[in-house]
């Protein structure tokens, strides 16, 4: 009899713990948030080449031939996914840049990785975040281009993580940028022959450096619609502006394909750029966290418009 | 009307060879929105087709211009690929894989398939009514 009793009290106490660790996790979990500049710092240094990408034994020591430039793709797509985000590949062929060598030798090819946001509300209205994770041959590429996208990671997590979204957003990784950006001119022909309503796209490259410690960011053929959400948020985290023209990265290929663009850089040229020494302990990471809240905070505001 | 026909196997194969890489790269160019290959496979393949409904001498003429091209087109591939491997031009990552002992091969396949064809092309041919 007792016996009984007791095994009912046992089973009765495991519910309580049961229900009690049910209410109580979730807010302990809640507590640890997602700290943006660890995530930055492990991404960039598996991305660059400071050592294997985890589970595996692959160094990336530059993203230039097919095979690194596969290694780099599988493993945004894994990053992406623990971040919670699905991941898609975007498989394109181009022309070669001079066309007679397109009599000589295979197109190029290679492939985007890009996922889509969806809005919490009915919307068909896109907008786009991207940047290139190729490198030139003999670098490993941590300001050119890990920085950026390691920028674009952590808005695409904080994004996911917002209440509300009035917009879908596609965050899209380039191949490519440093041969013609064939990446993203593939990309920006997808987009527009998909005939998707685009309210803006937001490219970032070589973001980790800020030599003048002044936080500065430059913004390239910025539109006057998106000019005063640039502003606001460069204001509230007091970051100074350097506005130009023209576009020099995966920028070029939306403004030449009709989309209002706008190209997010360091306003000062890393002396690391195409360079072997161009590695992760050249980052500056205090830098690239301000750089990511400023889109961030430029992307929640269109979020809620 | 005469039609040609080519009597030697090995005759139609190393003519075949000579076509499938250009088709393939023609192909692979349409996917990625180039139809100057395709148009430049149609301008060589097309009088192909035409002469051999048409009489012998013009397959004859044809074969020795097609022959020819491929010759040019193997020594200007391996000087590039040279080039590219040893000298100073700067192209893209991807074309710089692309040049590996396959691709040489290829080249001196092209060159000596342009020889043989210049060589056996009269002999070849046979005249079916
Ligand atoms: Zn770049």
């Amino acid at each position: 009899m007792n016996q009984v009793k007791n095994t009912n009290r046992l089973r009765f106490a495991r519910i309580v713990i049961f229900m009690l660790s049910m209410i109580f996790l979730p807010l302990l979990t809640q507590g640890q948030s997602f700290d943006i500049t660890s995530f930055q710092r492990q991404f960039i240094a598996q991305f660059a080449g400071d050592r294997p990408i985890e589970g595996t034994i692959n160094v990336l020591k530059q993203r230039s031939t097919s095979v690194e430039r596969k290694i780099a793709e599988n493993f945004l797509c894994s990053t992406l996914n623990s971040i919670g985000l699905p991941s898609n590949r975007h498989e394109y062929k181009m022309p070669n840049s001079f066309f007679l060598l397109d009599l000589f030798f295979s197109p190029m090819q290679g492939t985007n990785v890009y996922t889509i946001i969806p809005a919490t509300e009915p919307t068909e209205e896109y907008v786009v975040i991207g940047a290139h994770y190729d490198s030139e041959p003999g670098s490993p590429g941590a300001g050119d281009n890990a920085s950026g996208v390691a920028l674009t990671l952590a808005v695409a997590k904080q994004i996911s993580e917002l209440t509300v979204r009035k917009k879908k957003f596609v965050i899209v990784f380039f191949d490519q940028e440093e041969d013609d950006e064939l990446g993203s001119k593939a990309f920006a022909k997808k987009l527009k022959d998909s005939g998707m309503n685009i309210h803006s796209v937001h490219i970032t490259d070589i973001i980790g450096w800020d030599a003048n410690q002044d936080l500065g960011v430059e913004l390239q053929s910025i539109s006057s619609r998106l000019a005063p959400l640039y502003q606001q948020a460069a204001d509230d985290l007091n970051i100074p502006l350097k506005l130009s023209q023209g576009g020099s990265s995966d920028n070029k290929s939306f403004l030449n394909a009709g989309f209002e663009t706008v190209g997010v850089f360091s306003d000062e040229m890393t002396p690391h750029i195409h360079k072997p020494s161009d590695q992760c302990e050249t980052v500056d990471f205090g830098y690239l966290a301000s750089s990511t809240a400023l889109i961030f905070n430029v992307l929640k505001a269109l979020a809620q418009q | 009307m005469p039609r040609i026909r080519i009597s030697d196997s090995t005759f139609s194969l190393v003519l075949l060879f000579s076509f499938v890489p250009f088709m393939v790269k023609s192909v692979s160019y349409i996917e990625a929105g180039s139809y100057i290959p395709f148009l430049i496979m149609d301008l060589i393949g097309l009088p192909l087709i035409y002469g051999f409904y048409h009489g012998k001498l013009w397959v004859i003429g044809w074969l020795k211009i097609w022959a020819i091209l491929m010759i040019i087109f193997g020594i200007l591939r391996l000087g590039l690929a040279g080039l590219i491997k040893f000298g100073p031009a700067s192209v893209e990552a991807q074309i710089v894989e692309q040049v590996n002992l396959g691709f040489v091969f290829l080249c001196l396949g092209y060159i000596l398939a342009g020889f043989y064809i210049i060589r056996n092309r009269k002999r070849v041919l046979v005249i079916i009514d």
